[in-house]
């Protein structure tokens, strides 16, 4: 008996029997027409991975949506390098190896020799992955003249939010199987840059091959990369296939073929998930898990999240401008509580900015535990009056880190009650909330942050440095020389246990000065069927089909 | 008959040329730019979509172009895939066409020997239960019955799948559109499972729109045998002490079922609304899923010309059903459309 | 029996009595009343009932099952939908929409609809063969596609998807009208009527309205299941009401989403459309089949 049926009967007995008795009458023979999920050596092989919504280009350079990416990015196309979805680490991808100069500004690319390009029915290479794809690649979005720069109104937001084109000086080809990236300045985050989804290789001979037949836009969407997968077919609002490349030049396993069965929404791709006819969905939700892992044909995997949910105070404004304030107010909350209640336990406590699973992270953090006495007295000692109003900013949407910031800001509201301070939740929609938060309207704000790559510098930059106060990302308005100088002094250095000193300390800093609290990191869920084996969570992008596969169990036909 | 003939042929041509001239002021009706509505796209493939977009012409002309693409297969361009409406339209239409027909099928199937049945037991207890179970099944909301089928067919019991015409997994080549005839003449390895399983997805969605449809056969064919059965040709034929097997097949059987036909020809309508409301729910790439999906986007040239497409292929077969039906039963004195 | 009537004619009741004794005795039809009386109150009363606001969203009591489950609570008796809303003071609120905009629409598209039917089977002269293809095309045209069209033009909202399913009904509407008053005018008392000098709105008015209302009973009556069917489907389909109205085909789309932890919530407002439906389709055949017993006896 599986959930649904007890609960229909437990809640309406007599209209589930009759229900039931009604569709058997009218159904008549066709009972035994059993569905075979375990489809019999006969049907054809394949991964099913049912997906949320229509990808907007087959080219993750285009487009930050995980939508677009979670189809091409580590399907189609292959990186330079890639990371370890385990450690983080950067690995070795398109290029076997690399050398970065002395003095940081110069890195040489050894590339990988004899690997394919897709042949498709749309395009045949000739020729094998060398430089000069990855100079087309990089081009692409570094060059304003490069034919391929406007094709599709490209505006390449991930590589233009962080400034890129600005930052590399040139990228040359040494000779067929090496390439020398030079920069202006020292960026230890670069390599890391490499290696997220946006970073894909395309193929140099295709573009030639499309300006010839004057069809440059079909790039974007009859695509061509060196991944584990090629293009097949894609059905707006339906499906996209996409088949093995079997020259793929990583010996691993893929499956038959891969569709992404395109179902917006949640409750039915949980439910074809149950009826078999999905191997895998996207975004599962919260309120669904504790039933996916009831059912013995369903995995539920469960990683920790590279993100964060903070509480950011306004430093700009009086009196959240005095740390002691700040850290008055932090000592008042229960971290714990929240976990509870926001995330339904789904998520850990957060001591820092980054999460565990970095490599920076560090456990001797001075953390600031729940105490109400001790932020009284602070706030006393600060000069904050019993009564003191101020306002709590809650975001209205939902994200990995925040799945409810309403509900977040009324436990605090709560918790503030309890040392007389007299809080207020504002809210507003959510273009409008951004606009009012970089002109400082607030004075705390509930918000958060999920990183793009394995770089702990994706945390503190963009959160807390001086320079992204204008760019919008850092809510707390915190400007501090001194930690400005540590995050910038670690991503001029490349070995990471040494950066991982100057984070440390930073994070430190933060502790003592409390621009925000950091809440929680919140997991992230894959759920899927239990026969398909190799699917790990990828806590760095996108989902990675290669190596997935459906283990077939012996089937006993009549 | 053939004035019968000639009859239909103008009164089906002239309603398709309203629904024509609809179609043609809808881009005007919409919002934006009435030619960007019409083709969907600044690229201009043909001549007669030139000729239709150059500024000398006025409307009179605009329409007569329009005409030229329509016929020319030059529907226009989708807002949302930028690919021909042609090819789009051409392979949804068969799939809601194929659903359409199983499901009248099971449902005259069912609902005519079963409407039989209850008439010649007119205010038995077999007739009233007949009746009050009709009554029942069709004050089903199609698709709540539809979600219940899912809720307890596919997901409780876990029998049969939940959303399209097969399992995603088959790669059957486009011929026909109707899928159980793609697969027949296809050359996959695995025929005869592609064809089960496709038998599989199809019975919950024709069950949805024929559970509806039986309830009403059922019932014009039970009052029509009933009303055949107080006539008094049946009266005077029982008195004359013929038997009853007679008496159904030489005048009951014909005379019973001749109002059928037309009853069907009103209830196209109705179907082809349950069929598009049931193929969203089943996931069923079909045109009403497609249209549904093209208004949520607000893809206008698809509304467009799905819209006309669909009165197009619903008034062509009611009106041959109108038609036939006129035909075989000449002394239907009157035309149910454009009386005057 | 001194007080026995003698005068025979006395007993004769009018044909509304004559039809509801017809109807009385038919004890299914009596039931269907009786629960779309209690409908029709819900509808009315109902929101003046219930405690909450249909908008009020509990969040210390989230998707609560009905009270007579173990986990139910006797505060929401039908239990909560995902948002902590009461189920209960939905479905009243659900009711009263949903039957009072299928009401509404059935009315608007009878009047109009008798209007024109009226005019055209009164006027021998008028042979306006465009508008009767029009109206052909409305009858064929799916109801779903009309209202697909009225909603690319004017956006969604309930009163769109009313206007989309009147015209729908319209079509029948005159079609109906105007056969019944073109056998009307044939009729010897219509003629007795002309004859006395009556104009033609005299006639419609005084002889041929009294023969016709029951006629519009039946016909309007199983015109508003059909409308409740269609403007719930449109509600579902998210091209009528939209989410914050709680109509109820809006509200099995948005249990959709907790089906599996919640399946009341679609349950519930499926079941009274069903019902509702339902009552109306047995009142409405228990009235033709009154008339029709009356009429042949």
């Amino acid at each position: 008996m599986s959930v649904l049926l007890d609960r229909l009967t437990s809640v309406y007995p007599p209209l589930a029997l009759l229900l039931s008795a009604l569709l058997m009458l009218s159904l008549g023979g066709c009972t035994d027409a059993k569905i075979d999920s375990s489809i019999s050596g006969k049907a054809p092989a394949g991964v099913i991975y049912c997906s949320e919504s229509n990808p907007s280009y087959f080219n993750p350079q285009l487009d930050t949506s995980s939508t677009t990416a979670d189809v091409s990015a580590h399907q189609i196309y292959s990186r330079l390098l890639e990371f370890d979805p385990n450690t983080g680490r950067i690995q070795p991808g398109l290029a076997s190896s690399w050398l970065v100069s002395d003095d940081g500004l110069t890195y040489t690319f050894q590339l990988r020799r004899n690997v394919k390009f897709h042949n498709t029915n749309y395009f045949t290479p000739t020729r094998n992955f060398n430089a000069d794809d990855v100079i087309f690649s990089f081009q692409r979005w570094l060059d304003d003249a490069h034919p391929y720069h406007d094709v599709n109104n490209a505006t390449y937001p991930y590589f233009s939010s962080l400034n890129l084109s600005k930052t590399i000086a040139s990228i040359d080809r040494i000779n067929g199987y090496r390439i020398e990236i030079k920069l202006f300045e020292r960026d230890s985050s670069f390599l890391a840059n490499l290696a997220t989804d946006f970073a894909v290789i395309l193929s140099q001979q295709y573009g030639e091959y499309l300006l010839v037949n004057q069809q440059p836009e079909n790039i974007d969407f009859y695509p061509i990369g060196t991944g584990p997968f090629r293009f097949d077919e894609y059905r707006k609002n339906q499906f996209i296939r996409l088949l093995p490349h079997l020259e793929y030049w990583k010996d691993v396993d893929l499956a038959d073929q891969l569709i992404y069965d395109i179902t917006p929404s949640s409750s039915i791709r949980f439910a074809k998930l149950r009826t078999g006819e999905c191997d895998s969905i996207a975004y599962p939700s919260q309120a669904e898990i504790t039933i996916m892992q009831a059912d013995p044909n369903i995995v539920v995997q469960e990683a920790p999240g590279l993100n964060v949910g903070f509480w950011a105070f306004n430093t700009a404004k009086a009196p959240f401008d005095r740390a002691d304030v700040r850290r008055g107010l932090a000592l008042a909350i229960d971290k714990n509580s929240i976990l509870d209640a926001v995330y339904f336990n789904s998520a850990s406590r957060a001591r820092s900015l980054i999460p565990p699973s970095s490599w920076a992270y560090n456990t001797d953090i001075k953390e600031i535990n729940y105490n109400p006495m001790r932020a009284r007295e602070l706030l006393d000692k600060a000069g904050i009056p019993k009564g003191f109003r101020m306002t709590i900013w809650a975001m209205p949407v939902v994200r990995a880190y925040n799945p409810d910031a309403e509900r977040m800001a009324q436990l605090i509201k709560s918790y503030l009650a309890a040392v007389d301070i007299d809080a207020t939740i504002v809210t507003y929609d959510w273009n409008t909330f951004r606009d009012k938060l970089s002109q400082g309207e607030h004075d705390s704000v509930l918000i958060g942050w999920s990183a793009d790559n394995g770089d702990p510098d994706n945390f503190y930059r963009p959160l807390l440095s001086c320079d992204a106060i204008p760019s919008g990302t850092n809510r707390a308005m915190w400007c501090n020389p001194e930690f400005d100088a540590l995050v910038n002094s670690a991503i001029k250095i490349s070995d990471e246990d040494k950066r991982a000193i100057l984070y440390a300390k930073a994070n430190n800093m933060i502790a003592q000065e409390m621009p925000l609290l950091p809440i929680a990191h919140a997991n992230r869920y894959q759920v899927k069927n239990a026969a398909l084996q190799g699917l790990t969570i990828n806590p760095y992008g996108s989902i990675r089909f290669e190596g997935v596969i459906k283990t077939l169990p012996e089937v006993q036909r009549p | 008959m053939i004035t019968t003939l000639i009859r239909y042929f103008n009164l089906t041509f002239l309603t398709l040329l309203i629904l024509v001239m609809l179609s043609f002021g809808l881009a005007y009706f919409f919002p934006g730019d009435p030619l960007t509505n019409l083709l969907g796209t600044d690229i201009l493939p043909s001549q007669p979509i030139l000729m239709l977009t150059s500024q000398q012409t006025n409307i009179f002309m605009q329409f007569w172009y329009y005409v030229q693409a329509l016929l020319a297969g030059e529907w226009g361009v989708s807002f949302a895939t930028g690919k021909p409406l042609y090819q789009d339209i051409m392979r949804l239409l068969p799939a809601t066409l194929e659903l359409s027909v199983y499901a009248v099928t099971v449902a005259l199937l069912f609902g005519i020997p079963l409407g039989f049945l209850a008439g010649m037991n007119y205010h038995k207890k077999i007739d009233n239960i007949f009746m009050s179970s009709s009554m029942i099944m069709y004050s089903f909301p199609v698709f709540w019955l539809a979600l219940l089928l899912i809720l307890l067919i596919s997901l409780q019991a876990q029998w049969l799948p939940m959303s399209g015409r097969l399992s995603l997994l088959f790669n059957v080549p486009h011929y026909s559109g109707f899928i159980l005839v793609d697969i027949l003449v296809s050359d996959i390895e695995n025929k005869r499972f592609a064809f089960n399983n496709a038998l599989q997805h199809l019975i919950l969605p024709t069950l949805s729109v024929a559970f509806i449809a039986f309830a009403v056969f059922l019932r014009t064919t039970r009052r029509a045998v009933a009303d055949v059965y107080q006539a008094q040709y049946i009266k005077s034929a029982q008195t004359r002490g013929l038997p009853a097997t007679t008496i159904f097949f030489r005048h009951v059987l014909r005379n019973a079922l001749l109002p059928v036909l037309p009853i069907l020809a009103v209830q196209i309508s109705t179907l082809v609304t349950n069929v598009m409301i049931v193929e969203t729910i089943f996931s069923w790439p079909g045109i009403g899923d497609w249209l549904i999906q093209a208004i949520y986007e607000r893809d206008y040239p698809a509304i467009r010309t799905g819209m006309l497409l669909v009165s197009v292929v619903v008034v062509i077969i009611t009106m041959s059903l109108e038609c036939i039906s006129q035909l075989i039963d000449p002394t239907r004195d009157r035309f149910a459309y454009a009386r005057r | 029996m001194l007080d026995a009537n003698l005068y025979e004619e006395e007993l004769h009741p009018t044909p509304l009595g004559a039809t509801w004794r017809e109807f009385k005795q038919r004890h299914v039809a009596v039931f269907g009343l009786v629960i779309l009386t209690v409908f029709i109150v819900v509808a009315i009363a109902g929101p003046l009932l219930s405690p909450y606001a249909p908008t009020t969203q509990h969040t210390n009591a989230l998707l609560i099952p009905p009270a007579w489950n173990d986990n139910g609570s006797i505060l929401h008796i039908l239990g909560t939908d995902a948002l902590g809303r009461d189920m209960l003071t939905r479905l009243f609120y659900g009711t009263q929409v949903t039957l009072f905009s299928s009401i509404a629409t059935v009315f608007i598209a009878l009047s109009l609809g008798v209007a024109m039917g009226v005019v055209a089977g009164m006027s021998k002269g008028l042979r306006s063969s465009f508008i009767n293809h029009v109206l052909d095309i409305l009858m064929l045209t799916p109801t779903l596609l009309i209202a697909i069209i009225i909603v690319a033009i004017l956006g969604t909202g309930l009163t769109n998807a009313m206007l989309a399913i009147g015209l729908a009904l319209v079509p029948r509407f005159v079609h109906m009208t105007r056969d019944f008053v073109r056998e009307e005018m044939n009729k010897d008392y219509i003629k007795t009527a002309r004859l006395d000098g009556a104009n033609l709105t005299q006639v419609f008015l005084f002889n041929i309205l009294p023969n016709m209302v029951e006629l519009l009973i039946v016909q309007g009556t199983l015109a508003i299941s059909v409308a409740i069917l269609d403007i719930s489907a449109l509600g579902f389909l998210n091209l009528g009401a939209q989410t914050l109205m709680p109509e109820l085909g809006v509200m099995i789309a948005d249990g959709l989403s907790t089906v599996y932890i919640a399946p009341w919530n679609i349950l519930l407002p499926g079941l009274s459309i069903f019902l509702m439906v339902l009552s109306i389709n047995i009142v409405g055949d228990g009235l033709r089949s009154a008339l029709r017993n009356r009429l042949t006896h």
